[in-house]
């Protein structure tokens, strides 16, 4: 139980709190529930792209996992930290700001306007105006709350289904017995992982070593790493994607509520049906939802649109602020770091999709503005790409 | 150009899902007015459509990371939340009872052109939170030595599992070796797999190459008696005799 406890401590209440410092790129009108998903998803990311950053230089300086678990595990708490800290003075901000109106509102309550000023309080008594709306009209409308049951129930099924089936995939003998050697004996990438016997450093594997999160995640519960992947690990690529998708579906619907929640009916269906091809993300969500490349599929690449839609919303409004290009900034290059963990596919993926994106931005609203943020983005992936050709010629690594 | 066009198929599957995507992608051309919207889900992704099918991209992704991957280009379309909100577009327009009617055909459309996953062959019962057949953890826990590795060489069902469970436990050959052309096997996997296991021939490859044990299943049909050339049955497990190497070294420090 206590390692339950430990893991979902690393897989839900960190990543959450770390999110904390991407919060602001939903908009306030939202409501908190869909601030919480993108901040849990990117939380998440950030562990992934924080283990990105530290574990491609230990691996290449023949470090051990021990130490990379050590630094990992402590710039995960900073950005926990961090993470906490914005959402506290964010709330801090909030409760000011509602202490200046309910200053304003009793200043009109007794200039004698009551039943205007009370009606307005009372909205914002129950949790800020846009909370107040959104949770009205989410109980209001019982066929949205029926359906959106129907998804979450549809999801539910396919979390307690990855606990009792399993699938065997031919790939895990390599992905979870490298991050098995890895938590016993420390050493990273440094052996054969299908027998165990010793060769040369695998240059393509090293610089997208997702299964270190595995190895990390297993020695800091206390459960074995077959577990962590096949049976911790699940649950939060199907829920990320769920939020992903219900956060793309917010996006494209706004306040339909109805619309929505047969929106994301219609996703879990499509998920569960999903095996047209044994290449699909969906498969890989279903089946090899502990492996990098499911991870890439099913929670950055959606990720990486849903950042665009809202990026590109405020590109289309004219939108003049340099401090939110900083944050979609940061929040992109995360994602694309992140994305770097996954596969070392990312680095042509991502920047194939940012470069389409780019020319797309161009064309459809006659602005370069979305340039400087974009090809910041597309740095990571460019720069693991590129330090992956260099190493590799210099005939050391596999 | 023709394996970027097998690649589209395999990965179009039946090429139901494919169809619907592409009829969405036409309907938000004809109907969404938003600029952001068309140009993120109908431009972005016709266009990465176009690239996929360019000879040089694919000619660029054979040289640098092999062409069995290049379908990965496609996970780019965003055909979920495409379909999805198509379809949820679609019932929003329909008048009264229409909805219901529409919503249920569109989601018994989407049922017939996809395939479940969970009907997929490679799906089993989980028979532990590992998700590692019984015999796999049954079999390694009873060969593993506290404090060092062992070498064993296991039938196939065992290779893809093994080494997830157990870094302990080492192999002269992995699952990697079975994807390779049978004729360049590695010996001892050529012996393993044969009709009739040559017990002097496989004893004297195991030995060479330091295994412990040798895991063979009850049923094999074996031609001599391992324990003749130094192997004698150690232990039976779930359905496999384990042969240990009388002549190795299981002392605790560890011999490479």
């Amino acid at each position: 139980m206590t390692q339950v406890l430990i893991l979902g401590l690393w897989e839900l209440i960190l990543p959450l709190l770390a999110g904390g410092m991407y919060r602001k790129i939903i908009p306030k009108e939202w409501g908190t529930i869909w601030r919480v998903l993108f901040c849990w998803v990117m939380g998440t990311l950030s562990f992934f792209a924080l283990l990105q950053l530290l574990a491609v230089p230990e691996i290449l300086r023949w470090r051990t996992l021990y130490e990379l678990q050590e630094y990992w595990t402590a710039a995960a708490a900073a950005a926990a930290f961090a993470g906490t800290a914005c959402i506290l003075t964010g709330i801090f901000k909030e409760l000011r700001s509602r202490g200046i109106h309910r200053g304003e509102a009793s200043g009109k309550e007794s200039s004698g306007s009551r039943g205007k000023t009370r009606k307005g309080r009372g909205i914002k008594n129950a949790g800020g105006s846009a909370d107040a709306v959104a949770k009205a009209g989410l109980f209001k409308d019982p066929v949205a709350v029926a359906l959106t049951i129907l998804a979450l129930v549809l999801l539910g099924t396919m979390i307690v289904l990855s606990f009792v089936l399993t699938y065997r995939d031919g790939d895990d003998a390599f992905y979870i017995a490298t991050a098995t050697t890895a938590a016993a004996s420390g050493n990273m990438y440094r052996g054969v992982a299908y027998t165990g016997s010793s060769g040369l450093l695998n240059l393509r594997y090293c610089m997208a070593p997702f299964p270190m999160l595995l190895s990390i995640l297993s020695r800091l519960s206390g459960m074995s790493v077959a577990t962590v992947a096949h049976s911790g690990f699940p649950c939060v690529m199907m829920a990320g994607t769920f939020a992903l998708y219900a956060l793309l579906g917010k996006s494209l619907f706004g306040e339909d509520r109805r619309i929505l929640s047969v929106y994301l009916v219609f996703v879990q269906i499509l998920i569960f049906f999903g095996n047209y091809s044994t290449q699909s993300p969906e498969n890989f969500l279903v089946a090899r939802s502990r492996q990098g490349k499911a991870a890439l599929a099913n929670l950055v690449l959606p990720l990486l649109f849903f950042l665009l839609l809202l990026f590109f919303r405020e590109i289309s409004e004219r939108k003049r602020d340099g401090k939110r290009a900083l944050l979609f900034a940061f929040t992109f290059v995360t994602a694309t770091l992140a994305a770097g963990l996954c596969s070392m596919l990312s680095a042509a993926l991502v920047s194939l999709l940012l470069g389409a994106a780019v020319l797309c931005g161009i064309l459809c609203f006659k602005t370069w503005r979305h340039l400087p943020v974009l090809i910041l983005a597309t740095l990571p992936p460019l720069f693991y790409g590129v330090l992956y050709f260099v190493l590799a010629s210099t005939g050391n690594y596999m | 150009m023709h394996t970027i066009i097998e690649l589209f198929q395999q990965y179009m599957g039946t090429g139901l899902i494919m169809i619907l995507y592409l009829a969405a992608l036409v309907y938000g051309l004809l109907r969404e007015k938003d600029p952001v919207k068309r140009c993120l889900f109908v431009y972005m992704p016709a266009l990465l459509l176009v690239l996929y099918f360019q000879p040089w991209l694919s000619a660029l992704f054979l040289r640098f990371a092999g062409d069995e991957i290049y379908y990965r280009i496609l996970w780019l379309l965003p055909v979920t939340v495409t379909i999805a909100a198509t379809c949820a577009d679609l019932v929003r327009q329909a008048v009264g009872c229409r909805k219901v009617l529409t919503g249920v055909a569109l989601a018994l459309l989407l049922c017939i052109s996809g395939n479940l996953v969970y009907r997929s062959p490679y799906f089993h019962p989980a028979e532990n939170p590992m998700h590692m057949p019984s015999y796999v953890v049954d079999v390694c826990d009873a060969i593993v030595l506290p404090g060092r590795e062992v070498m064993a060489v296991f039938p196939e069902e065992f290779l893809q599992f093994v080494r997830q469970y157990t870094p302990y436990v080492c192999m002269p050959y992995g699952r990697d070796t079975l994807l390779e052309d049978f004729n360049s096997f590695h010996e001892l996997a050529r012996l393993m797999q044969a009709n009739v296991v040559d017990a002097e021939r496989l004893a004297e490859c195991a030995a060479s190459w330091g295994c412990h044990y040798i895991v063979l299943s009850e049923e094999r049909e074996i031609d001599g008696d391992l324990s003749a050339y130094g192997f004698p049955a150690d232990m039976k497990i779930d359905g496999y005799v384990i042969y240990r190497n009388e002549n190795g070294n299981f002392d605790l420090t560890f011999d490479g």
